[in-house]
C-alpha cells in the first residue's frame, strides 16, 4: 500500500512538473519589418516548388510573404513551378510557368509533392533537402536569427537591360568577408518575375476565393537562369581574405511576355562539394530595370 | 557500429539454433518477412517503372528472453521501398531495439516500444509493416502493476523514418479496476473501470512569425462499466492550444468524446457507438503531416470490409473535426428454424454515418480557420452541414450443406470526394454486392468463388466495377486468378481489365506467395490518414516466417 | 554491400532453420492482454490443467480466421471430450474494430477463451506476422507446433497434433 502511495506522489509531481503553455493573444510576433540600412547582411534563399493547379500551394505562398514582411531584404524568394501541378491544363490553366532549369531542380532534389520548399538548400535530418510549409518559418529563423548578421560573403550585382533587343547583361562581384574552408564554390544566377496575373487553384478560403483565384498575382516566378542549372564554378580552394571574384554574363534573352520592370536577378553562392554540398552561403537580389 | 550489431545478431542466432534446452541460456525467437516487386511500365493504367525496376522491403525481428530479462531488435531494409511506401524509408538499418525487465510488480523498457493509453485517443504507438507505418517511441517506459491498478509512465521521441521526430513526448496513464482494487467491492456484480492519462509534447518555438506553445498537453478520462450482458465505455479527451500544419496554425483547443454501448448474449450482439472529435490531430512535430509522427490514434468509425470492391472507398477520419455514429447488430438464426436452415444462418447489419462539426467565425473580423487566430467556435451538440460518409451494410453467412458455404454482402456507400481524397470532384453514391461461395468438393480440396460488383451512381469517378476471383485451395497450397474490370468508366479507353494470377504455399509457419499481373491503384488508410498507392504492373512475391 | 551480404546470409540461415528446426520448446511470454470485459490478463496465466492448448490469433476482418474458428467450433465439443484441449482465441483487432469482437463471438456461440490484444503486444512477442496464426502448446505449456494460413481440413491437422501430445509422442 505504501508503495502505491509513494509512486502516486512521485508520478503526480512529475505530472505537475510538465507545464502546458497556454498562449495569450496576440499570437503573431513582430519582426524587423525590413528596416536594415546596410545591404551587407546575411540573406537566405527560400525556394518554393509550386504549381498553378496545386490547391495547397497558396498557403505556402502566404507563409513566404509573411516571412518577407518579417525579415525584409534578408529573405530572397524564388517560386519554382515544376511537376504535375505546374503542367498546363485547359484554360484558364493553360499558361506554362515551367522552365527546364526548374524541372531539373525538381528532379535533382527528389520532389514528390508540392508545396514543398528549401531554405538555403540545407540538408535536413531525414537526409533530404526539402522542408514542408509548416517548417519553413523555423528553418528560416535557424538560418537568420542564430547566425551572425554579417554574411560570410557579399554579392554585388550590376544588371544592364537592353530594351531594344530585350537582353540582359550582368556583372557579378563576389567578396569573401570571412574565412571559409577549402571547397568548390559555385555561383548561380536566376531571373524571376513577379505580378504575373494568372489563375491559381486554391482551397483556403482565408487566402482567397476557392476553388480558383482567377486574378492571382504570382510572385518571384523562376523564368530562367543565366548560368547552367547547377551554376558556374567561381573558386576551387580556400578563399583568400577579402578575395574578390568577378564574373560577367551577357545576352540573356527575355521572353516576349515578360515585364522587365517586374523582374529581378537572384544570385547565390553555394558549396558544390564537401560535407555541406548544396548549402547556400549567401544570396542576393536586385531589380532588373531601374525605373 | 553496424557490423558490431550484425555480429551480435549472429551470436543470438547461434545461441537460439544450437541450444535447445532453455533453462540456462534463455531462448531466441522472432520472425521475418521479405516483399519484392518487379515493375513493368503500363501507361494505360498509370503504372510507372522506377529507375531501379524493382522494389524490396524486408525485416528481421529477433527477441531474446531469459527469465525476467528480454531484449529485441528489428532490422529493416527498403532498397528501394516498394511503390506506395514513403520514399523517405529508403535505406536499411536497425530502427527498433530495446531491453526490458519484466518483474512481478514493475516493468521497465529502455529503447523503442509501443504503447496505447485507453482507446488511443491521446496516445497510441504501433506498427503495421504492410502499411508502412511505425511511430514507436524511443525512450523509457515504466509500468507499475498492483491488484486492480496499473500505472504507466513514459518519455521519449518518436521514430520518423531513419531519424526521430523533433518533439519530446512524455505521459502518464492510470487504469483502476474498482472490483479488484477494493476488497469491499470484490463481489459487486457490476465491474467498473476508471482510467485517465496525461500526455505532453515539448517542441521548441523557433518560429519567427507566431508565438507557439512549446509544451502542448492533452489529457483524457475514461470509464468502463460491465454488467452481465451489457457494457458501456466512454472516453473524453482535451488538448490545449496546438497550432500545427494540419489545422492551419489556429490556437483553438481540441476535444474528443467517444461513447460505446453494447449488449450481447448467445446468438445476438448489438453495439452502438458515437464519436465527436474537434481539432484532435496531435503529433510529435507540429509541422508533420500524413502518416508521419502522430502521437494519437482516432480510428474511423466505419466497418472494415474484407472484400475488394466494398473497400474501394474507405473513409478517412477527419481528426480536426467530425462527428458520427455507428450501430451494428449480429444475429444468428437458430438451426432448424425457418431462416436458419439446417446449420443456422448469421446476419450482420451495420449503419455508420460521419458528418462535419458545426463551425462559426470566432469573431466578426476573422474568417473560419484563419491562421494565427482562434480559428473558429463550435457548439458541441450542433451538427455541421457537410456529410462526409455513410455506409449501410448487410452480410449473410450460411452453410448450405457439407460441401457448400455462401456469404452474401450488400453495401450502400456515400463518399464525400473532396473531404476524403482532397480533390474537388463530385461526391460518390455507390452500392456494392458480393457473392462469396466455397465448394468443398473433396476432403482437403476447396474451390472458392468471389464475385463482386460496385455500382456508382451516374458513373462518377471511375464508374462501375466488376470483380471476379476463382481460387483453388488444397491443404497448404493455393492458386487464384483475379480480374477486376472497370466496365463503367466514362472514358472507353479506360475500361480496363486488371488481370492477375497468384499462387502460394505454406510450410508450417513459413509462407511464400507470388503474384503476377496488373494491380489497380488504391487508397491505404492508417488510423484516419489515407494515402494513395499507385497502380502497378508486374511480378511480386512475399516470403514470411516465424521461428 | 557488406550489409546486404550479412543480411542475406541471415535470411538464408533463418529460412533453413525454420524448415528444419524443431520448435525451440519455448513457453508463453508474459504480456498483458484484455478479457472481453476489458479486464487485464497476463498471458503467462494461460493454462489448461496439464492438457494441450491451442492458441489462435485472429481478427474480425480476417475471413480465413473466422473460417478456422468456425470449423473448429463445429467439432470443439468432441475434441474437448476426447483430449481435454482448450482453444484460446487472441483477437488482434485494434480500437477501430475491437468493439465488434464480443458481439461476434457471442452471436457465433463460440465457446473459446477470447482475449483482446488491441495494440499487438502479444502478437509481436509471439513473432506473428499475419493472421491466422495458430500455436499448439503441450501439457507443460511449451510451444510444439505453429502454423499460418488456414485451408479446408486444416483443423484435422490440429487435432492430429493434439492427439500426439496426449499420447506422449514427439512432435516434429
Amino acid at each position: 500500500m505504501k508503495n502505491i502511495r509513494l509512486l502516486t506522489i512521485l508520478l503526480t509531481s512529475l505530472f505537475l512538473w510538465y507545464s502546458c503553455d497556454k498562449v495569450e493573444p496576440p499570437y503573431v510576433e513582430n519582426g524587423n519589418g525590413g528596416e536594415l540600412n546596410s545591404d551587407t547582411v546575411r540573406k537566405v534563399l527560400v525556394e518554393d516548388f509550386t504549381g498553378h493547379t496545386c490547391v495547397n500551394c497558396p498557403q505556402a505562398h502566404k507563409i513566404i510573404e509573411d516571412l518577407q514582411q518579417h525579415y525584409g531584404k534578408q529573405l530572397v524568394a524564388v517560386a519554382i513551378h515544376a511537376g504535375f501541378f505546374a503542367k498546363p491544363k485547359s484554360a484558364p490553366y493553360d499558361y506554362d510557368f515551367r522552365t527546364t532549369e526548374g524541372t531539373a531542380l525538381y528532379n535533382l532534389f527528389q520532389v514528390q509533392a508540392t508545396p514543398i520548399g528549401m531554405v538555403n538548400r540545407v540538408k535536413q535530418s531525414d537526409g533530404g533537402y526539402l522542408v514542408n510549409k509548416g517548417a519553413l518559418a523555423s528553418e528560416v529563423s535557424k538560418q537568420l536569427d542564430s547566425l551572425p548578421q554579417k554574411p560570410d560573403l557579399y554579392i554585388h550585382l550590376t544588371p544592364s537591360f537592353n530594351s531594344s533587343d530585350s537582353t540582359l547583361s550582368l556583372a557579378a562581384e563576389i567578396t569573401f568577408l570571412e574565412a571559409l574552408p577549402s571547397a568548390k564554390y559555385n555561383l548561380c544566377i536566376m531571373v524571376t518575375e513577379s505580378d504575373i496575373v494568372k489563375a491559381q487553384k486554391n482551397n483556403d478560403p482565408t487566402i482567397g476565393s476557392t476553388p480558383d483565384i482567377f486574378d492571382y498575382h504570382h510572385k518571384h516566378v523562376l523564368r530562367g537562369m543565366m548560368t547552367p542549372t547547377l551554376g558556374e564554378e567561381i573558386l576551387d580552394g580556400t578563399p583568400g581574405n577579402m578575395q574578390v571574384i568577378s564574373k560577367s554574363y551577357s545576352n540573356f534573352k527575355f521572353g516576349a511576355d515578360w515585364v522587365p520592370k517586374n523582374c529581378r536577378v537572384v544570385a547565390f553562392v553555394y558549396y558544390a562539394d564537401g560535407p555541406k554540398k548544396y548549402q547556400i552561403i549567401q544570396a542576393q537580389e536586385v531589380e532588373v530595370a531601374t525605373p | 557500429m553496424r557490423l558490431r550489431i550484425s555480429a551480435l545478431l549472429l551470436l543470438f542466432l547461434g545461441f537460439g539454433l544450437k541450444i535447445k534446452a532453455q533453462n540456462n541460456y534463455g531462448s531466441v525467437h522472432g520472425s521475418f518477412q521479405f516483399d519484392g516487386q518487379y515493375y513493368n511500365e503500363d501507361t494505360l493504367i498509370g503504372a510507372l517503372r522506377p529507375d531501379s525496376k524493382i522494389g524490396a522491403n524486408g525485416f528481421l525481428n529477433v527477441i531474446y528472453t531469459n527469465k525476467k530479462f528480454e531484449a529485441g531488435l528489428r532490422y529493416e531494409l527498403f532498397m528501394p521501398p516498394l511503390l506506395g511506401f514513403d520514399p523517405r524509408y529508403e535505406g536499411q538499418g536497425i530502427p527498433y531495439r530495446y531491453v526490458k525487465y519484466n518483474g512481478e510488480h514493475f516493468e521497465l523498457t529502455a529503447g523503442n516500444f509501443y504503447e496505447q493509453f485507453g482507446s488511443g485517443m491521446i496516445l497510441r504507438t504501433y506498427q503495421e509493416w504492410n502499411l508502412g507505418f511505425d511511430n514507436s517511441i524511443d525512450g523509457i517506459r515504466i509500468k507499475a502493476k498492483f491488484p486492480g491498478l496499473v500505472l504507466t509512465g513514459l518519455v521519449g521521441k518518436q521514430r520518423s523514418f531513419w531519424g526521430k521526430g523533433e518533439g519530446v513526448v512524455r505521459g502518464v496513464d492510470a487504469e483502476l479496476w474498482l472490483n479488484d482494487a477494493f476488497k469491499s467491492l470484490a463481489n459487486m456484480n457490476t465491474r467498473i473501470m476508471l482510467g485517465g492519462n496525461f500526455v505532453s509534447r515539448y517542441q521548441a518555438d523557433l518560429d519567427p512569425l507566431y508565438k507557439l506553445p512549446a509544451n502542448v498537453a492533452a489529457w483524457s478520462g475514461r470509464i468502463g462499466i460491465f454488467h452481465g450482458n451489457f457494457n458501456f465505455n466512454a472516453e473524453g479527451a482535451y488538448k490545449i492550444n496546438d497550432p500545427n500544419s494540419t489545422n492551419n496554425m489556429i490556437y483553438k483547443t481540441g476535444n474528443g468524446l467517444v461513447l460505446e454501448a453494447g449488449y450481447s448474449r448467445r446468438g445476438l450482439g448489438i453495439t452502438l457507438q458515437a464519436k465527436r472529435v474537434d481539432n484532435m490531430d496531435f503529433r510529435s512535430d507540429r509541422t508533420a503531416s500524413g502518416f508521419n509522427l502522430p502521437i494519437n490514434y482516432i480510428p474511423a468509425m466505419t466497418p472494415q470490409h474484407a472484400y475488394t470492391l466494398p473497400a474501394y472507398y474507405p473513409y478517412s477520419t477527419q481528426q480536426n473535426g467530425e462527428m458520427g455514429v455507428q450501430a451494428n447488430v449480429i444475429y444468428k438464426f437458430k438451426k432448424k428454424s425457418f431462416l436458419g436452415g439446417k446449420y443456422g444462418t448469421t446476419i450482420d447489419m451495420s449503419y455508420a454515418v460521419s458528418q462535419a462539426i458545426y463551425k462559426e467565425k470566432p469573431n466578426d473580423s476573422t474568417e473560419i480557420g484563419e491562421a494565427g487566430t482562434l480559428g473558429y467556435k463550435s457548439d458541441f451538440f450542433k451538427i455541421g452541414d457537410e456529410k462526409f460518409f455513410h455506409d449501410f451494410s448487410v452480410k449473410i453467412s450460411k452453410k448450405i450443406n457439407k460441401k457448400w458455404k455462401i456469404y452474401l454482402t450488400y453495401v450502400n456507400i456515400f463518399y464525400n470526394m473532396e473531404v476524403n481524397q482532397g480533390h474537388k470532384e463530385p461526391n460518390v453514391y455507390a452500392q456494392s454486392a458480393v457473392v462469396d461461395l466455397w465448394w468443398k468438393f473433396k476432403p482437403y480440396n476447396a474451390l472458392h468463388f468471389d464475385f463482386e460488383g460496385l455500382f456508382v451512381k451516374d458513373n462518377e469517378d471511375k464508374g462501375d466495377w466488376a470483380f471476379g476471383m476463382i481460387e483453388y485451395k488444397y491443404k497448404s497450397f493455393f492458386a487464384a486468378i483475379i480480374d477486376q474490370y472497370n466496365y463503367g468508366n466514362r472514358d472507353p479507353l479506360h475500361r480496363i481489365h486488371y488481370f492477375s494470377a497468384s499462387t502460394g504455399y505454406t510450410w508450417n509457419s513459413t509462407r511464400l506467395a507470388v503474384t503476377y499481373g496488373k494491380q489497380n491503384s488504391g487508397i491505404l488508410c492508417v488510423g484516419g490518414v489515407c494515402r494513395e498507392v499507385p497502380a502497378t504492373n508486374g511480378f511480386s512475391f512475399t516470403l514470411s516466417s516465424s521461428f | 554491400m557488406k550489409k546486404s551480404i550479412v543480411f542475406s546470409v541471415l535470411i538464408l540461415t533463418l529460412a533453413i532453420s525454420s524448415f528444419t528446426s524443431q520448435e525451440s520448446k519455448r513457453t508463453l511470454p508474459s504480456v498483458t492482454v484484455k478479457t472481453l470485459d476489458g479486464k487485464p490478463f497476463d498471458t503467462k496465466n494461460i493454462s489448461n490443467d496439464g492438457n494441450p492448448i491451442i492458441i489462435s490469433f485472429w481478427a474480425t476482418w480476417c475471413k480465413p480466421c473466422i473460417q478456422e474458428l468456425t470449423s473448429v467450433s463445429e467439432v470443439y465439443d468432441d475434441w474437448q471430450e476426447e483430449t481435454g484441449v482448450k482453444l484460446v482465441a487472441i483477437s488482434i483487432d485494434n480500437a477501430r474494430t475491437s468493439v465488434k469482437v464480443k458481439p461476434l463471438v457471442n452471436a457465433k456461440e463460440w465457446e473459446y477463451d477470447v482475449y483482446l490484444d488491441e495494440n499487438g503486444d502479444f502478437k509481436r512477442a509471439m513473432g506473428v506476422n499475419m493472421v491466422p496464426h495458430t500455436f499448439i502448446l503441450n501439457g507443460k505449456g511449451e510451444i510444439v507446433w505453429q502454423h499460418t494460413t488456414f485451408s479446408e481440413g486444416g483443423e484435422l491437422d490440429m487435432i492430429d497434433i493434439v492427439r500426439k501430445i496426449k499420447n506422449g509422442e514427439e512432435i516434429k
